[in-house]
């Protein structure tokens, strides 16, 4: 047996203090009388006789320090390694590169180390001989087969615990296999990110605000208020143009009803799965007239001529520094009201598209002969490696979209508005495939650009991605699983950290039940303890 | 002690004596100013016989008339008495051991020793007969005198305090719960019967020694018993876990003494005084019980006057 505090068992030590003082005090006095006749008869006509008070008084003593012994013990937190314990708990954990992507408070995989560290610390409190820890177990990036490893590893090792180190949800796991994750479920992450190849819809909640705020592309506020979610919803169509309605961005309060209750269904209803009957009224109410996936055309024929005079979508090829960065990067609001402003007051009917590189692809491409969609066939085969995408507009003026990687959403409803305003659906995907792009980018050239990551392509043109551009570096990586994203779950890498639950350690340990004994045992001595000082009172009574 | 001094004068310092003798001083005036009869009632005159009839005079006792003869006889006649020539006194010390608590060689230091007080009782009850004449005669376990009224005071120091250094000197432990009782029998067998016998001592033994001196008693003596008991036997205080020795036997007893404890001995305290009083109630004796803190003023001018038991 071994203790998790240790130092309380210091306190031990009032135990023979606690006797001497006790000693001391119940020491004889020595008294000379003249004749021992009446005292004698006192001693044999006393209830309370010497020896029985003594006894009695030995016994209470007993029963007292016995009492702050089991307390102090319980306080220690007795740890009593059990049979599971007797073989060093296996860790599965994540260590696919994808854990190295930024998080809100670092990368992942350091984040999942000093969790480890933390594990381990635990399993050593208070053990004479902590259990080394198995590391050499990875863990795969999918849920599905994590859950699979998991079970897996604890079927091998009967006797050992296996601890998964890892924020998938894995659902219900016997009681052997234990999950950790300084990061959330991605499932209950209080961002969801809901997108379709029609109309891109981003619902987030932050935790920061304290009422709900609806902003529109144009990065007008148009709602703020105190309500329930869906009385927000239920608002929505009231408040929105024409224009305005398949690009919302809905920030909210941390609310479970909303985060675990009607963005869930309504992702749901985007990707087309089934929900429940009632909500999907509720959805209906509100989105159903405006958006939804049998609206959007087929993605094999969204080949319009693209008809931007007075654009150009720019996509270089080359090294972009910070400092390009810095320098491109414009207020997102501003860069809304100006393509607003641009779009409303010119007639698009003339596009093409320059895809001007360092590369091969340099020339100028006429739209009316080649279709954007062709872009994602084209970029993967430049081989090109750094994406930069920008609106180029009549006026000269340059959009640098890539500016604002670090707010993607910013190119996503540019990119959406654009679709809306032409009435074109294939935008989408193509935003999407560029973002997947740089993702890879980000991965390459290290964190410190994706300090608010973009949402994860939607799993369709991931696989597109992939099995059309198969030598693509990102689609390469998704392959590896390097890019472990899929669909909203991606969003979890945008979330903060997730503190490991305090009563994790609790939980897992057998020896609650020998603290619990402990504590039981103290107040059983206490109640004998006090049933003996009250017999005490009573015979003093008696005696008088 | 220091053998070279004069024990009398370690029990009975000067300062002591002076005040003894205003003590008997102040005990003897009410009795010079309110006659005999005051003298009989205070109990330091002899007992007197009636002797006769004789016609009455101007200036006799008008207490003395014989009203029931001038009943009879029509004509005023007065009681004569004649005093007993033989009235004695004894007085029994109780020089056990566990009234043997005065220091000697530190005796300024003590207020309230038992055996200091029963010595200077019996100073002060001697000195006070003897001044009457009334022979009295001081016994303790082992030592009896008998003093007339000849007797000078300080062979009365000098006898009790050798007496009571002998008791302290003796350090063979005497039978402390039957020392009165053998104390009554050796002045038994000496023949020394009094009118009036008077023991001081603490009284710890068993009530039935109280027997033993009503045989000395003739022609309707009475028996007087004076309890010393010191402060700590009247009233102890809550001690907690004690061993109590006894100087009487050496014996130990451990004892709790707390609240229970004391009410307990107050209890059985009083049961064993009131077995003495009532043993020596049924002859007509009487019991006082008396600190040892006492002053003597206070006892012999106040306490045991006030209740007749210097009579």
């Amino acid at each position: 047996m071994s203790f998790a505090a240790p130092w309380i068992l210091g306190l031990l030590l009032l135990i023979p203090a606690l006797l001497l003082v006790a000693r001391w005090r119940r020491r004889e006095q020595e008294q000379i009388v003249g004749s021992l006749l009446i005292w004698q008869r006192v001693a044999q006509n006393l209830i309370d006789k010497p020896e029985e008070r003594k006894a009695r008084l030995d016994t209470l003593m007993a029963l007292l320090l016995s009492a702050l012994a089991a307390l102090v013990l319980a306080c220690a937190q007795p740890l009593v390694l059990g049979a599971q314990r007797t073989q060093s708990p296996l860790v599965l954990w994540d260590s696919s590169t994808a854990r190295l992507l930024p998080r809100a408070r670092g990368e992942g995989m350091a984040s999942d180390a000093l969790l480890l560290k933390e594990v381990e610390s635990s399993l050593a409190q208070g053990a004479l001989n902590p259990p080394p820890i198995d590391l050499s177990r990875n863990a795969p990036p999918d849920p599905e087969q994590l859950r699979r490893s998991a079970l897996a590893l604890a079927n091998a090792k009967p006797g050992a615990q296996v601890i998964v180190v890892s924020p998938l949800a894995l659902g219900d796991l016997p009681n052997r296999i234990q999950q950790v994750s300084h990061e959330p479920d991605p499932q209950a992450l209080p961002f969801v990110v809901l997108s379709s190849s029609a109309n891109l819809i981003y619902a987030e909640v932050t935790r920061a605000n304290s009422s709900w705020q609806l902003e529109t592309l144009s990065g007008e506020v148009l709602e703020t208020k105190r309500a329930r979610g869906y009385q927000l919803l239920l608002a929505l169509p009231a408040q929105l143009s024409d224009s305005e309605r398949e690009v919302l961005i809905i920030r909210s309060t941390e609310r479970e009803s909303e985060r675990a209750y009607l963005l869930p269904v309504l992702a749901a209803h985007l990707r087309g799965e089934q929900v429940d009957q009632r909500q999907l009224e509720v959805i209906a109410q509100v989105f159903a007239p405006r958006l939804s996936l049998e609206q959007s055309p087929p993605l094999d024929d969204a080949r319009p001529a693209l008809a931007l005079p007075e654009f150009v979508l720019r996509a270089e090829v080359g090294t972009i520094k910070a400092e390009e960065f810095e320098t491109r990067s414009c207020e997102l609001r501003e860069l809304h009201a100006d393509l607003l402003r641009d779009l409303d007051e010119t007639m698009l009917d003339q596009a093409w598209l320059k895809l001007d590189s360092e590369s091969a692809f340099a020339e100028t491409i006429r739209p009316a002969s080649f279709p954007l969609s062709a872009i994602t066939h084209a970029l993967p085969e430049a081989g090109w490696e750094k994406v930069y995408l920008s609106l180029e507009g009549a006026d000269g003026r340059s959009y640098p979209l890539i500016a604002k990687l670090r707010g993607a959403p910013t190119i996503c409803s540019s990119l959406g508005l654009l679709s809306t305003a032409r009435k074109q659906a294939w935008v989408a995907p193509l935003v999407q495939a560029a973002y997947f792009e740089l993702c890879a980018y980000s991965l390459s050239e290290g964190p410190r650009w994706m300090t608010h990551l973009v949402p994860a392509p939607d799993a369709q043109v991931l696989e597109r991605i992939a099995t059309t551009a198969p030598t693509t570096p990102a689609a390469g990586l998704y392959q590896q699983g390097v890019i472990n994203l899929r669909g909203p779950r991606a969003s979890s890498l945008l979330t903060e950290e997730r503190t490991l639950p305090s009563d994790w350690l609790r939980s897992s340990r057998a020896e609650t039940s020998l603290e619990l004994l402990f504590q039981m045992l103290a107040l059983a001595l206490l109640l004998a303890a006090s049933a003996l000082m009250l017999s005490r009172l009573e015979s003093a009574r008696k005696s008088q | 002690m220091p053998e070279q001094h004069d024990p009398s004068l370690t029990l009975f310092p000067p300062a002591l004596r002076a005040r003894i003798a205003r003590v008997i001083a102040a005990l003897a005036k009410p009795v010079a100013r309110l006659g005999e009869g005051k003298l009989e009632q205070a109990g330091l005159r002899g007992a007197r016989e009636f002797a006769g009839h004789a016609p009455y005079a101007p200036g006799d006792d008008l207490r003395h008339v014989d009203w029931a003869a001038y009943g009879r006889l029509g004509k005023l006649y007065v009681r004569q008495f004649e005093r007993e020539r033989d009235v004695s006194m004894t007085i029994a010390l109780d020089f056990s051991r566990s009234m043997l608590d005065f220091d000697w060689h530190a005796p300024d230091s003590q207020s309230a020793s038992k055996l200091a007080q029963i010595a200077q009782i019996a100073a002060c009850i001697s000195n006070s007969a003897l001044l009457q004449g009334v022979s009295v005669r001081l016994a303790t376990q082992g030592a009896s005198q008998r003093f007339d009224k000849a007797a000078s005071m300080p062979a009365l120091y000098a006898w009790l305090s050798r007496a009571a250094l002998n008791a302290t000197r003796n350090d063979h432990p005497t039978n402390g719960e039957r020392y009165l009782a053998e104390l009554a029998r050796s002045i038994r067998q000496a023949r020394s019967g009094a009118e009036r016998v008077l023991v001081l001592s603490d009284l710890m033994e068993a009530a039935t020694s109280a027997g033993e001196f009503l045989p000395l008693l003739r022609g309707g003596g009475k028996l007087g018993l004076i309890c010393v008991l010191s402060p700590s036997e009247l009233h102890p205080e809550a001690r907690g876990a004690t061993r109590l020795i006894s100087r009487e036997t050496s014996d130990e007893l451990s004892l709790t003494i707390d609240s229970a404890a004391l009410t307990r001995y107050q209890r059985e305290l009083a049961k064993h005084l009131d077995t003495w009083r009532e043993l020596i109630a049924a002859r007509g004796g009487t019991l006082e019980v008396i600190s040892s803190a006492s002053t003597l003023e206070e006892l012999m001018l106040s306490t045991l006057a006030r209740k007749g038991a210097v009579r």
